[in-house]
């Protein structure tokens, strides 16, 4: 019966064909089939008026939303939906000059692209304190940190053993750890092991960084060994969880080759469920191995750290609810969302209620911490929270958003989306406290939704009034590829500031006057102190010799908002550009003799045109 | 310095010397010694530049001491100014080409001083000091003002990216340049100092038509 299931909805999801009557609750059924249609009869009559920023009036709240494979994080504005800025992360963005600096190049480590999935707001008390936001990459296994003072990446961390950090960048009720998991099980250490020898020899990991409280700063924490599953979605514990933190898996059956096929047999795989505070303690207590630098914890040797909870059907998403009580696992190919109930986990520990043991890790009975099944409908990934008990799941095969009551367990209502959505993002859905008011779909296709823009393709976000008993339709934007995972925060929560104030500019290769620009030649070595302001750069030439190391320190001397220059170097490849009050490092060799002129790419003022200089470059 | 005793000393004493101040005239000077040191604290005399790129309006602010921009983090507004400035050619402002920054605060030391003398010892002659300083003070601070706007407006640097003619700057009032209208106001402090010489001047006043009626 299952597979045959599982096979006819993995079909339709490929396929596209979005109807499948009998699968969930009747009626919305066919509904969410229909294409368009429907969805308009949910748009708010009064959706324009809520939507509508008016000019010179602000948004409510930040949407803060992973680029995906851009590598970037996307900001925009609730309600009106406008992207108003890109935070480059892990790919180089000439718009700001990230990755052309000296500082930035050395963040990105060579790589010129990474695969951004969960962005996380650092919180305090399980609430967002607006300090930080931690994003993963789930292609190059890295984790970084924005600060919302400034706005911009501040650290990237490479995270040894892990493979496809996909289980990322989730945070702990006050920020302790960023949780991460591995998605590809190899060998750890990674080294050569055929994979015939997958299922004994690969290996799983699930992890917390560690995050300084005062800076932010992160570093490697601890990871625990896990059987060779692909590890999928975080949650961290809170109030009675605390110290807890689930992931889902899938692929129990450790299988390769066609995981859609050999990893679709069981009919459960697992939430794992990690006591923390119980790792950080064993890691304290000499209980782990250091491998590449990290404590590393194996369950077979450290007992009592880490548990798996039988999930039907390759669970995608695990949410906890914001009282902390609850645990809701989505299995992505089931109709139902599975609901565990924490205090009856822990229950089942001490009596050790065990089914089974996979790799020293024990299996707690799946009966014994289920206590309802949310019939929610066909597809559901994940699942957030508003601030008057319900739940909300995103159901990728229905193309629909189901909201359910918590404690009855019971769907409410259903909301078609447009289409295949994959993350849903409620207004601090995975706080303690939720703002409630807003929910935005990230849709994962929208199929021609939008005047047409070729074959490749936007995704689709809608926003989603939560108000009311009903789920009403706002708003739909158009993003670039692509958003899988949002957080909305108050924008009144967090005052970055707008200039980088010239007290505070520490570089000793600062220089806040054109007298105090400067050529230094060292040898072969040319340093450039150089200013910009409006609209000229100090030293406007600069005679090099060919072969010359040039290492140009550009400092924008302006200290007002949005005076930004850039210092673009013609056929060198080189595009700076520097905020108010900032100073930057860029390091070339000047290897083209002849002369290159150099200006500013970022528009300033009326005479931005005639802000430009000259690099010579003397032959040989 | 300032506290001095309620109830005016014994007549005797004024007999044969100048007439002392009265209580009323000994407060007016105290009031003054006050508002006179309390005009440190806030702008003499301040300059809003308002365009439509500048929604929170330049602001140049004069004390007796320094200038001050209004404390924006989104804006430094004197260095601002500055770099408006230059595109017309005006010469950079910088308190250290200011001497009256560095006089206007002795001036009014002294004044504050005298005042604090004619209240404690209800001295004429410290009133009529007082006042003969802070007029002298107030009308060359302003014709000073007046003359540093001139100069600052009209000697413009023949080579600057944008050519007008020369201007004054408006002492109080408002004229437009380019995308700018500008507005000067006195602020609280020149009102304060206002008040100051206005209270004194009228004690003097007083004294001196008391003094040369008939006792």
């Amino acid at each position: 019966m299952r597979p045959i299931l599982k096979r006819t909805a993995a079909f339709a999801a490929a396929a596209g064909v979005l109807s499948l009557a009998g699968c969930g609750p009747a009626g919305e059924q066919a509904q969410n089939g229909s294409r368009g249609g429907d969805q308009e009869s949910r748009v708010a009559s009064d959706a324009a008026q809520r939507t509508f920023v008016a000019p010179g009036q602000l948004d409510e709240y930040y949407l803060f939303y992973s680029g995906g494979h851009s590598g970037q994080v996307f900001l925009a504005g609730i309600p009106s939906m406008r992207h108003i800025a890109t935070i480059p992360v892990f790919t180089p963005y000439p718009g700001t000059g990230y990755g052309f600096d000296e500082e930035t190049k050395a963040m990105l480590g060579g790589y010129t692209w990474g695969d951004v999935h969960h962005p996380a707001l650092s919180q305090t008390d399980g609430n967002y304190d607006g300090r930080w936001l931690f994003v993963n990459d789930n292609a190059n296994n890295r984790v970084a940190r924005i600060n919302l003072n400034d706005m911009k990446t501040h650290q990237i961390m490479k995270l040894p053993n892990v493979m496809g950090n996909h289980g990322s960048s989730f945070v702990t009720s006050n920020s302790e750890y960023i949780l991460s998991a591995s998605r590809f099980s190899v060998p750890v250490p990674n080294t050569y092991v055929p994979v015939s020898d997958y299922a004994s020899k690969y290996k799983g990991i699930v992890s917390g960084v560690k995050v300084n409280p005062d800076s932010g700063h992160m570093s490697p924490g601890f990871q625990v060994l896990m059987p060779p599953f692909n590890y999928d979605l975080g949650s961290a514990g809170k109030g009675p969880s605390e110290g807890w933190a689930f992931w889902t898996s899938y692929n129990s059956e450790r299988a390769t080759g066609r995981l859609e096929v050999t990893a679709s047999k069981n009919p459960m795989d697992y939430v794992v469920a990690l006591n923390w505070k119980a790792a950080e303690a064993a890691v304290a207590d000499g209980k782990a191995d250091m491998i590449n630098g990290v404590p590393v914890l194996d369950p077979k040797k450290v007992p009592d750290i880490v548990y798996l909870l039988p999930t039907p059907s390759s669970p995608h998403g695990v949410d906890v609810t914001p009282s902390g009580e609850y645990m809701a696992a989505s299995g992505k190919l089931a109709p139902v969302t599975t609901i565990f109930e924490f205090a009856k986990m822990q229950e089942a520990i001490v009596k050790k209620d065990f089914s089974g043991n996979e790799d020293g890790v024990p299996v707690i009975r799946h009966e014994s911490v289920k206590i309802a099944e949310v019939p929610v409908g066909m597809g559901p990934l994940h699942t957030e929270y508003d601030d008057q008990g319900y739940g909300y799941t995103s159901l990728f095969l229905e193309s629909a958003i189901a909201k359910w009551k918590i404690g009855t367990w019971e769907v409410v209502d259903k909301i078609p989306v447009s289409y295949n959505v994959g993350h849903l993002t409620v207004a601090g859905g995975n706080t303690r406290n939720p703002y409630g008011k807003y929910l935005v779909s990230l849709n994962k296709i929208s199929k021609g939704r939008q005047i047409n823009t070729g074959p490749s393709k936007p995704e689709s976000s809608q926003l989603i009034d939560i108000t009311g008993n009903k789920m009403t339709m706002l708003y739909e934007a158009f993003t670039e590829p692509e958003p899988h995972s949002a957080q909305i925060l108050k924008a009144d929560a967090i005052k970055p500031i707008e200039v980088y104030p010239k007290a505070e500019n520490k570089n000793p290769n600062a220089v806040w006057t054109p007298g105090e620009a400067k050529i230094t030649r060292n040898g072969k070595n040319v340093d450039i102190n150089l200013y910009m302001v409006r609209t000229f750069f100090a030293p406007q030439s600069l005679d090099v010799r060919q072969g010359d190391t040039v290492t140009v320190h550009i400092t924008n001397a302006e200290q007002t908002r949005d005076e930004i220059h850039g210092w673009g170097l013609n056929e060198y490849n080189i595009n700076v550009v520097v905020d108010p009050g900032e100073t930057k490092t860029v390091k070339f060799v000047a290897d083209k003799p002849g002369v290159f002129p150099f200006y500013c790419t970022n528009f300033c003022s009326a005479l931005h045109q005639e802000m430009q200089g000259y690099l010579t470059v003397k032959p040989n | 310095m300032s506290t001095f005793p309620v109830s005016p000393p014994p007549k005797a004493a004024s007999t044969s010397r100048a007439k002392r101040l009265t209580s009323k005239q000994r407060i007016a000077a105290a009031v003054a010694a006050i508002l006179v040191l309390a005009s440190f604290a806030f702008p003499l005399w301040f300059l809003h530049l308002k365009a439509p790129q500048y929604p929170e309006t330049l602001n140049l602010y004069v004390y007796a001491h320094k200038f001050e921009g209004s404390g924006n983090p989104v804006i430094d507004d004197i260095a601002e100014i500055n770099t408006l400035n230059h595109y017309i050619g005006m010469r950079e402002i910088h308190e250290e080409d200011f001497p009256e920054l560095k006089w206007m605060p002795i001036a009014l030391g002294i004044s504050v001083a005298l005042l604090g003398l004619a209240a404690a010892l209800a001295s004429p002659l410290g009133l009529a000091a007082s006042v003969a300083l802070l007029t002298v003070t107030g009308a060359t601070g302003l014709s000073s003002a007046y003359f540093r706007l001139y100069q600052y407006g009209q000697n413009l640097d023949p080579d600057a990216p944008l050519k007008i003619p020369g201007f004054t700057p408006p002492l109080i009032g408002s004229n437009k340049l380019v995308n700018f209208m500008t507005y000067g106001y006195f602020g609280l402090g020149g009102y304060m100092l206002i008040l100051a010489w206005v209270l004194t001047a009228v004690a003097l006043f007083v004294y001196f038509r008391n003094r040369k009626r008939p006792a």
